[in-house]
């Protein structure tokens, strides 16, 4: 079974010989700490999915065509590569980790077993237990938890900003289902995300919402000439870390709408991986209305491949990228083309109304958070 | 007993006594010495911040365990964007490990007096570039002591030591807040790892380079991050000329480079002073290198190792993260010991028997390219299919890895462990010719190899 994720860890001081006394002593001393351990969402979620990343992989040069795995600014780069900066899927998320692993290390156990304000390392942390329910942002669906155990509100001036985050958290307790809600806003980058995150740890299935927003105020009026620096982004992600397999879909703003999904497995080099989407999702920019998607058409293209393939330059792509018809889609021959095919069992969406209704945050309220 | 036994006696005794109690000391003193220092230099001053910041907390949380050992950390944040982190600061810190994370991350090291300085490092880089009137401050407050100069228990008066720390800090020995240095650089590494040296000293010192690398080429070292539209950061790599230099007087027994394409044949021959061991990655590495939590356990069940077996603890831990991150590449141990040239000898002779031009004759198609995974990469090939395609063609046996490649591991079918530099594009080589002409590597195969790329790019004999 998969270890919970915030465990207490118990530091087990092994027998020592006399001489070594003195080392023992600078030992507990200087390692008092609570022994809480925070475990990584984005680990997660690269157990299940690609990561191209690597210190080399941001120098691949430009290649012929915009979904090949190695292009600089390919689409399979852009999302599946943790240093691809914000378009990547990991992104947020790893911002999130940052944040929790930094706090949650930072308190003792008493602390965290207890209400009451702590001040440590630059954040003031405020820490409620919590038994009630809460409602998500409404762009996770606005659904009601009510099981959540902690909660933690989190400020510090980070890099001359003023960070505010706010932290709810279930532990993996007899139902082996562990939730985590986490917002954060940065006022002066009017920036602000927020992820909802479950990690089962009898089933090693792992679901996670992210939706980004940063922008200084309303969004623009449809039609308008994109706004450099501006970013609005939802994500959903699914995956099961014993199997090694992902699903995901997401919209964002960039270009004229962005819609990418799909899915596959990462167990091995000859596992496949299927992803559709188009850069013109919107009717146009900022419309957020996925009247650019339409199925059985050219308007989607997709790529069939497997994880090695993904990883090898020399792959020519196979044919694809293909347009998303109805007769391309029935004909190809692994079953991962699921992921992509509307209404499969494996595709996070029913139909096109589906995919139309999956809108990126335009406003913060929509994260929880006071519009400008 | 006659007298003359007794007096013999005494004296046996005497000298039995002495020598246990010399015995003793000695074993105290090294008892008391740790057996290992760390240093982790880590580049966060381009897209790998958040993966470095991680690492500082795996290398924190990994080290708790460790005894008799020193931990020191360099991370530089750059201009720190948005990536949350307690402590939050820009630019560059040091860290000495020691307590828990907060404590440690409010504590940074700061610009000082070395503790001691070992002999050759005191003469060959700390008085250099100091007035003789700041030397003298120096010889004054240090004495001698088992092979370092060792700062006086009754140090300098505040202001001596102000004046020194100042004339440190103009000679560029000692880090300054108010010099901005690249981290990618020959000064600020040598400048970090001597002060690791100077106060955290062992009995054996282990270096981790984490950030970008291109191997041997400079050339390459300054390019822009992926991101387009959203952001635009400038990523710096580490090649092996600058790390070379950085190390020198500063030689660890490992050095450990958590680097993208380090593994060629240029630039282990470049490092090969640099260090005992070298542990190298000749594809891509995972993003923030690798499991430092990891690494500390194969550290701490080895912690009283001699330095090859402490090496191949550290090459076991590589290996572990490359298998964990799926990606295809390949890591290799390395042992720069007379192996090398002994295998430079070979592979000219190689050369030699069968001649450049042959050689630059064979068809291309034989050697394996390394994929675009990035730089240079696809500009080289795997050394292996290249010595076996040379054996294949000519019958000559050629020369033998084995004699410094202690251990490789890949996951990349395209890559054995090392390259070589071998580029299908003229224009890529002229570009970079004058900087491949002046590597070591060059000078110690005699510019055959040189040869070789010159005839195949229609240059003709130099």
């Amino acid at each position: 079974m998969r270890l919970l994720s915030i465990i207490f860890v118990c530091t087990m001081i092994v027998g020592c010989s006399s001489d070594s006394s003195d080392d023992l002593a600078v030992l507990l001393a200087s390692n008092p700490g609570s022994g809480l351990t925070y475990s990584s969402i984005a680990d997660d979620m690269r157990e299940c999915a690609p990561d191209l990343g690597s210190s080399a992989i941001t120098l691949w040069e430009d290649g012929d065509n915009g979904w090949s795995g190695h292009v600089t600014y390919g689409v399979l780069k852009k999302h599946f590569d943790s240093t691809s900066g914000s378009e990547s899927i990991y992104a947020t998320v790893l911002l999130v980790d940052e944040t929790l692993s930094a706090v949650v290390e930072n308190m003792s156990l008493s602390a965290w077993e207890s209400q009451g304000e702590w001040s440590g390392g630059g954040w003031d942390v405020t820490h409620e237990l919590v038994d009630g329910n809460v409602t998500l942002p409404s762009i996770f669906g606005g659904g009601v938890v009510s099981d959540f155990e902690n909660y933690l509100t989190i400020s510090g001036t980070v890099d001359e900003s003023q960070y505010d985050s706010y932290f709810h958290y279930k532990q993996a307790g007899d139902d082996g289902i562990e939730k985590i809600l986490y917002r954060f806003e940065n006022a002066v980058d009017n920036e602000c995300g927020a992820i909802y995150a479950t990690r089962n740890s009898s089933t090693e299935d792992i679901t996670v919402w992210i939706a980004s927003h940063k922008a200084p105020g309303a969004i623009p009026a449809d039609g308008s000439v994109h706004e450099n620096d501006e970013f609005r982004c939802l994500l959903y992600f699914e995956g099961n870390i014993e199997a090694q397999s992902f699903k995901f879909k997401l919209k964002t703003d960039a270009a004229t709408g962005w819609a990418f999904w799909g899915g596959g497995s990462t167990a091995s080099d000859d596992d496949y991986i299927a992803v559709r989407g188009t850069d013109e999702a919107d009717s146009q920019t900022y419309a957020n209305d996925g009247g650019g998607v339409t199925d059985d058409s050219a308007d989607t293209t997709y790529v069939v491949l497997t994880f090695g393939d993904m990883k090898d330059d020399a792959y020519d792509g196979g044919g694809y990228p293909k347009n998303g018809t109805a007769a391309n889609l029935a004909a190809e021959t692994d079953s991962s083309v699921g992921y992509i095919d509307l209404g499969d069992e494996n595709c996070l969406y029913a139909d096109i109304a589906a995919v139309q209704a999956f809108k990126y945050p335009e406003e913060k309220s929509e994260l929880g958070f006071a519009d400008n | 007993m006659a007298f003359s036994k007794k007096v013999y006696s005494l004296i046996a005794a005497a000298v039995t006594a002495a020598a246990l109690f010399i015995g003793i000391y000695i074993c105290h003193w090294h008892e008391a010495e740790p057996a290992w220092t760390f240093a982790f230099y880590l580049d966060g001053s381009g897209n790998l911040l958040i993966e470095q910041q991680r690492n500082l907390r795996e290398i924190i949380q990994g080290s708790r365990m460790l005894e008799r050992a020193n931990v020191v950390v360099y991370l530089d944040r750059g201009t720190a964007p948005a990536a949350p982190m307690i402590h939050a600061w820009k630019g560059k810190r040091i860290f000495h490990v020691s307590g828990t994370y907060s404590e440690i991350l409010s504590h940074p090291v700061t610009p000082a007096l070395p503790l001691s300085v070992e002999r050759p490092r005191f003469t060959g880089m700390l008085l250099k570039g100091l007035a003789a009137d700041e030397a003298h401050l120096f010889e004054r407050h240090y004495v001698l002591e088992s092979g370092r100069y060792v700062l006086k228990e009754k140090g300098p008066a505040p202001e001596e030591e102000q004046a020194m720390v100042a004339a440190l800090q103009k000679s560029g020995y000692l880090f300054s807040e108010d010099t901005f240095t690249q981290t990618v650089s020959t000064e600020s590494i040598s400048r970090f790892f001597s002060l690791v040296r100077d106060n955290y000293p062992a009995r054996h010192y282990a270096f981790f380079i984490a950030g970008h690398g291109v191997g041997w080429s400079s050339l390459r070292s300054m390019q822009p991050s992926s991101e387009k539209a959203i952001t635009q950061q400038l990523n710096k790599s580490f090649y092996a000329d600058a790390i070379k230099k950085g190390l020198i007087h500063n030689e660890p027994e490992i050095l450990c480079l958590d680097l993208c394409l380090m593994a060629d044949l240029e630039t282990l021959y470049q490092l090969r002073q640099s260090a005992a061991y070298l542990v190298l990655g000749q594809g891509p590495m995972p993003a923030g290198g690798q499991d430092y939590r990891y690494l500390f356990q194969r550290i701490t069940a080895e912690s009283a190792s001699r330095p090859e077996a402490m090496a191949r603890a550290i090459f076991a831990s590589s290996t572990y993260a490359l298998d964990k991150s799926k990606l295809n590449s390949a890591i290799t141990l390395i042992g720069t010991g007379p192996g090398i040239d002994a295998f430079i000898t070979g592979f000219v002779d190689m050369i030699m028997a069968e001649g450049a031009q042959r050689i630059a004759e064979l068809q291309k198609d034989t050697y394996t390219r390394l994929p675009r995974w990035g730089g240079q990469a696809h500009e080289m090939i795997d050394l292996k299919s290249f010595i076996e395609a040379v054996r294949a063609e000519t019958g000559i046996s050629g020369p033998d890895t084995s004699a410094f490649v202690l251990s490789a591991h890949s996951t990349s079918k395209k890559a054995s462990g090392l390259s070589i530099y071998y580029p299908q594009d003229a224009k890529t080589f002229l570009a970079n010719r004058d900087e491949y002409a002046g590597l070591d590597f060059n000078e110690a195969t005699g510019e055959r190899w040189l040869e070789i790329l010159d005839l195949k790019h229609g240059r003709g004999c130099p």
